[in-house]
């Protein structure tokens, strides 16, 4: 585990300076991750989105936040704000992370971002956006049936040796692509429906498994199902590129192997992020439906607290069904660990056949 | 006594559920699934708690058809891996489980808003 950290600390610091060296940033930038919101008395409502923090500023204070692009000199900025306290201000963004020197993110639980591509949400993108996002939900059904039915009606025409030859590269391969597709499902569903998309990019969750992320608020989506396809878009991916890939593998005879390997990640991929787990699509899709972005939360402090499971008692059937419900979502955080345990098995099984 | 009835009328498509699992005919898929989503607008209990009744009814009325979903699909990957190992075929079955809840969950949770939007929240 040091090992771990001692690498990753000398990546980040890697990340840090090149990141440096490349902008030639002088000064600190305010972060990209904080919505305003005015307030009635003419104060503003800062939310940080990585946190979900929120603060309230005075308006002179607000503008010399905006005013942090990173080429100014906090000092050289005109605000009615005394001398002095520029300096207590900077302070106290420096030390709630509402300032931004490189990069790279830490978030709490040992997660490491690092970003990408900083995206603008300008209506012209948002316009694109919905385009795509409608594209997606209609061809994605479409594309996965056709193209699984095609390969499973052409399956007697491969041989083992030819589906076999290419398929470890079209796994690897198609794994980065369908992660980098997910995100990007993401990033438009989110768009589409006037979240607040901040950036694209990658994580190390507690310095163990990388994957890859889309920075955004929905806080602005009030409608049930509008939340559902954002958090559905990056599966709908997986599952059309999985579609594709099959088609693919009938039309390519020479790559079948290749192509089979990519589609049957994604697939897998596609199912294993449907799974009812707090963080992965699945629960977040379920959080949705239930009408309770903590339903996971919610479910551990009722099966833990005896009163609080008695007192949903108390309301007649329905309250009976949630406390099952509850358990089932209880259950389903054994998820995870079985995957890791049954692709150890799997390794056992092969080494033992 | 009117909670007993209210949980026997689900039995009902439960039953569909394990005649399509026996004869794989596509009618009894038909009726189990309008059955369910006919169950959830029939009962009163159900009422604007549609999502949270739908959860727990498909869990159970789709149990006869996972059961023997994961039998085949567990023999046949087993023919296809070429691997001999029970612990393997255990844990698998059992994230198979999974997996299969998961996807109908998200499936009939989805349809279940799209047909009935106006729905109470979740105490947080």
């Amino acid at each position: 585990m040091d090992k771990a950290v001692c690498r990753l600390d000398f990546i980040v610091d890697e990340f840090i300076s090149i990141e440096n060296e490349v902008r030639k940033m002088k000064y600190p930038m305010l972060a990209n991750y904080l919505m305003f919101y005015k307030n009635k008395d003419g104060t503003y409502r800062v939310r940080d989105a990585l946190s979900y923090e929120e603060y309230i500023v005075e308006k002179h204070v607000y503008r010399f936040m905006r005013a942090l692009d990173g080429k100014t000199d906090p000092h050289s900025i005109k605000t009615p704000l005394p001398k002095d306290s520029v300096d207590e201000i900077m302070n106290w963004l420096f030390q709630n992370d509402l300032l931004r020197t490189s990069r790279i993110l830490f978030k709490e639980g040992g997660t490491v971002l690092c970003s990408f591509i900083f995206t603008k949400n300008k209506t012209s993108h948002r316009v694109i956006a919905c385009f795509l996002n409608w594209l997606l939900l209609i061809a994605w059904p479409m594309i996965f049936i056709i193209g699984t039915y095609v390969f499973f009606c052409n399956f007697a025409k491969f041989d083992t040796d030819t589906l076999y030859r290419s398929v470890w590269i079209g796994l690897i391969v198609g794994f980065f692509v369908g992660v980098i597709l997910h995100e990007i499902g993401h990033l438009i569903a989110g768009m589409a429906y006037g979240a607040s998309v901040f950036e694209i990019g990658g994580s190390i969750d507690s310095y163990v498994f990388s994957s890859a992320y889309v920075l955004m608020d929905t806080g602005r989506v009030k409608k049930t199902l509008r939340r559902v396809q954002i958090n559905a878009a990056g599966v709908e991916m997986n599952f059309l590129l999985s579609g594709v890939s099959f088609l693919a593998s009938t039309m390519l005879f020479s790559l079948a192997g290749f192509f089979f390997g990519m589609a049957i990640i994604n697939l897998i991929c596609g199912f294993i992020n449907l799974l009812l787990v707090d963080r992965l699509d699945g629960g977040n899709i379920i959080a949705a439906l239930l009408g309770n972005d903590n339903v996971f939360d919610k479910a551990k402090e009722i099966m833990r607290n005896r009163k609080k499971r008695m007192a949903l008692f108390q309301h007649g059937l329905t309250g009976k069904v949630a406390v099952i419900v509850y358990g089932i979502l209880n259950i389903f955080k054994i998820s995870l660990p079985l995957l890791a345990l049954t692709n150890i098995m799997w390794f056992i099984g092969i080494c033992v056949s | 006594m009117k909670n007993i009835i209210n949980i026997s009328i689900l039995l009902i498509p439960m039953l569909f559920a394990y005649l399509y699992s026996k004869t794989w005919s596509i009618v009894f898929l038909i009726i189990t699934i309008v059955g369910l989503f006919a169950v959830i607008g029939f009962l009163p209990v159900c009422r604007r708690r549609e999502n949270i009744w739908m959860f727990f009814a498909s869990a159970i009325v789709m149990l006869p058809i996972n059961i023997k979903l994961i039998k085949i699909i567990v023999t046949n990957i087993n023919k296809l891996l070429e691997i001999d190992f029970v612990l393997f075929q255990v844990t698998f079955s059992v994230l198979l489980f999974f997996v299969l809840i998961s996807a109908e969950e998200v499936v009939f949770g989805v349809l279940t808003r799209i047909i009935w939007k106006n729905q109470y929240k979740t105490k947080k």
